[in-house]
């Protein structure tokens, strides 16, 4: 463009010099040798010409924009006129008037420009021709004012062509630009509304909720019906999803369904389908399939679902509307893809924590620091607090006997017996390890309560344990029996052989008597071990006592006994022999609860007006703190060191005297002693 | 001629004091100090009165009663003695052929002279 602009001036540079400029003569005066020099240039190409008439003259500066015109009538008038006509044919023309002598209106006309110069022919030929020279100057600069005029005018007129273009250009690329900044907000607000569903669909819990959210979704298209959503997870059982009034709906059918693999308008088979099963017709339905992958494996392979809803759209709204769809159908997949799957796994979740519920026996798993982590309701229903021993034992130090460090430390499961409260619990403790291979990070723990078997089992084994007693004093009695009666016997007829008063007599005497004692000692013995009686009869607790005591001068010999007896003659209905062990129990706890030398008082008592009968052994013991005394008759309770007692003597003397009607209760105060008393009724 | 009187007893005192008590009583006593020995002496001398203890080494009680001849059980009285009163009385001891029983311990040795006297009376009378 800009060396084209070059080009042109450079033209009509070219032209300016080649433009020959014109000396008109017009005029019945002479010249005379007046123009010669100006015609003989060859320097100022000069053209000269002369004509006579007004319409010569006319004709030839038709073809010139600038010129010399020398008007040179001999009429002044006809001169004057002639150049005024001039000057509106040509107002750049340089107009000289040539005449002999002035006129009276040159100056006029000079005044108004009519005219430029008045060449005066009465006056010498170099004066005349200066005339025409300042003339032709003249004519020269007006030819080169007009030729910058020209020029500017061109310039003027390149430059607004110029500037219209660039105008042009600028609103064209103005245009362009807020025509892709509108697309670009519109593409931006459609990322921000597809961000804004994804994070709307990442929380989401439930196929309902998401329905909810695709119907908000696509309220902006209007003339869209409500959307369903339709899934399977077996081909047997197709769940539909719908809105009514608001609300979501679930309804099921057991009809097989088929569910399109690309999406599908109109499909007439889906339509009856969805009418059948809705009871109401459906018009122009679009099927979107979702792609529901899930993991392998899963529950739900073979799973299927999709979202169909009524359109009425022009096709321009259809356009938008699909986009959207498209845009949203990864994320509405993967949603529908996470959901069956949280569902499988609150499904599985649920059936492991209700079998964990369901056994009957406490479990809980811990971490290796006994913390608990997960507990079932066995465990549970006490409160849970962090260390398992906490919770279970309500001890602030990990359970004796537990076999917890065991099994963490082996690897391998590990069983143990703990106390909780008054129960007892055989635990096992398997040790599972969460990296391959490495040690055990946790442990379950399983509680089986073993209080009753364990009552049982020490039950059994006392049981056996004096039946055993039983059988050996049997076997020792008869064994004694037989020589204390050849020692009786013998001193007894020894005796009619010695004369009375005699020492031997006193002697044999004391021998008889000591054979006596030993006898009725095995006969007692016999009868408490052995329980030759299991039948309730009649007797007096004096008997009973008086039977028993024989059998525990051994525990006895180190204390002072006082015995205050006053029922023999009232009579309770008991088991004797067991009755006996009431009595041997008590008096052997309290002797051995004196460590030093104490004082034993046994009592009974009548009360005339309850009626009833009150043993009590009381003892000078350290006592027995209120703690202590409520658990004392509980079984497998002993302060005594392990291996001394079973714990079951005192809660078997209550059940022996509970079985009788009566009861059986403790009195203490720590540091003076204690008191166990038995109260049972007298029978007549 | 005095009543023949064996005791069969394992237990030397029992069987001596009953010899002496008995032999101050006027009865001829002779003892045996286990079953074996109890059953020889009983064919051989055929007392009227026995005193059987039941349990001794070698043969028991029970068993010198069922294998003495009835000819010579049938002449004397057998009196059952035992400290292992648990499993005899006196209608099991007349099961087993005796026709006396007699738990162990004595309480009083010339309780059990006394009713021999009475035995003896009676099979003297016969």
């Amino acid at each position: 463009m800009q060396s084209q602009n070059t080009s042109q001036k450079n033209n009509r540079h070219q032209e300016a010099k080649d433009l020959k400029r014109l000396i008109l003569w017009v005029g019945d005066l002479d010249p005379q040798d007046l123009l010669k020099p100006f015609a003989s240039s060859a320097q100022n190409h000069f053209v000269t010409l002369t004509c006579t008439t007004e319409n010569q003259a006319f004709e030839i500066i038709s073809g010139y924009q600038s010129f010399v015109v020398v008007a040179a009538f001999a009429d002044a008038k006809k001169s004057l006129l002639f150049l005024e006509q001039v000057k509106i044919e040509a107002p750049m023309s340089t107009r000289v008037w040539a005449n002999h002598k002035p006129d009276a209106g040159i100056r006029q006309a000079i005044n108004e420009g009519k005219i430029h110069k008045f060449l005066s022919l009465a006056e010498d030929l170099e004066t005349a021709r200066s005339v025409l020279s300042g003339a032709v100057e003249n004519a020269d600069t007006t030819q080169h004012r007009l030729q910058l005029v020209r020029e500017s005018t061109q310039q003027i007129r390149e430059l607004e062509a110029l500037n219209t273009s660039l105008e042009q250009i600028v609103s064209e690329r103005t245009h362009h630009i807020e025509q892709s900044k509108l697309e670009e907000e519109d593409k931006l607000s459609r990322v921000r509304g597809l961000i804004r569903f994804i994070k709307d669909l990442a929380p989401m819990s439930s196929f309902e909720e998401v329905l909810l959210l695709l119907r908000k979704e696509f309220r902006k298209f209007h003339k869209l019906g409500d959307p369903y959503l339709i899934y399977q997870l077996s081909p047997q059982l197709t769940y539909f999803l719908s809105m009514k009034a608001g609300q979501v709906t679930q309804t099921e059918s057991h009809e097989p369904f088929g569910f399109p693999k690309l999406l599908t308008a109109n499909d007439k088979e889906l339509s009856r389908k969805l009418a059948n099963h809705f009871g109401r017709p459906f018009v122009r339905t679009l099927a979107i399939p979702l792609e529901v992958k899930l993991i392998q494996k899963s529950a739900y392979q073979g799973a299927k679902a999709m979202l169909c809803i009524e359109i009425n759209l022009s096709d321009a709204e259809l356009i938008g509307f699909m986009e959207s769809i498209v845009e949203r159908l990864q994320p509405l997949s993967m949603t529908m893809d996470r959901l069956l799957l949280e569902r499988e796994l609150t499904n599985y979740s649920f059936r492991w924590e209700k079998t964990f519920d369901g056994i009957r026996d406490p479990i809980v798993i811990i971490d290796v620091d006994y913390e608990v982590l997960r507990s079932n309701k066995k465990f549970s229903d006490r409160v849970v607090q962090k260390k398992c021993y906490q919770s279970f034992a309500g001890r602030e130090s990990i359970c004796d006997g537990c076999p917890v460090a065991g099994a963490i430390e082996s690897g391998q499961s590990r069983r143990g017996q703990i106390r909780a409260g008054d129960k007892v619990f055989e635990v096992h403790s398997y040790p599972i390890s969460l990296s391959q291979g490495g040690k055990a990070t946790n442990v379950v723990n399983r509680y089986i309560d073993v209080t009753h078997s364990r009552e049982l089992y020490l039950r059994m084994l006392q049981s056996e344990k004096m039946g055993a007693i039983g059988l050996l004093a049997g076997n020792i009695a008869h064994e004694l029996n037989n020589p204390l009666t050849g020692l009786r016997s013998m001193a007894q007829v020894l005796l009619t052989s010695v004369p009375k008063g005699s020492n031997v007599h006193s002697d044999l005497i004391e021998v008889e008597k000591a054979a006596g004692r030993s006898q009725v000692i095995i006969k007692n013995l016999q009868e408490f071990s052995t329980g030759t009686d299991n039948l309730k009869k009649a007797i007096s607790f004096d008997e009973i006592i008086n039977k028993t005591m024989p059998l525990l001068k051994t525990v006895m010999r180190l204390h002072r006994l006082n015995m205050y007896l006053e029922t023999a003659n009232h009579k309770v209905e008991v088991q004797p022999h067991l009755m006996q062990q009431v009595v041997f129990n008590l008096i052997n706890n309290a002797c051995q609860a004196m460590k030093d030398a104490g004082t034993l008082t046994i009592e009974t008592v009548y009360d005339p007006t309850l009626k009833k009968i009150a043993f009590s052994v009381s003892d000078t013991g350290p006592g027995i703190s209120e703690d202590l005394q409520k658990k004392i008759f509980e079984p497998f309770f002993t302060t005594k060191k392990e291996g001394l007692g079973t714990g079951l003597g005192l809660s078997l003397a209550k059940k022996i005297v509970e079985s009788c009607g009566g009861e059986i209760k403790v009195e203490s105060v720590l540091g003076t002693g204690a008191k166990f008393s038995v109260i049972l009724p007298e029978v007549v | 001629m005095s009543t023949k009187v064996l005791v069969i007893d394992d237990e030397p005192l029992v069987r001596r004091s009953l010899n002496r008590a008995l032999t101050a009583a006027g009865f001829s006593v002779s003892e045996a100090k286990d079953g074996t020995e109890g059953l020889e002496h009983w064919q051989q001398q055929v007392p009227q009165i026995v005193f059987l203890d039941v349990l001794m080494p070698g043969l028991s009680g029970p068993e010198v009663l069922s294998q003495i001849s009835m000819s010579v059980r049938r002449q004397c009285y057998v009196i059952l003695i035992s400290a292992y009163a648990g499993g005899y009385s006196l209608e099991s001891a007349k099961e087993l052929g005796a026709d006396l029983f007699i738990p162990k311990p004595f309480e009083d040795i010339f309780a059990i002279v006394e009713k021999v006297n009475q035995i003896a009376t009676q099979i003297n009378k016969k």
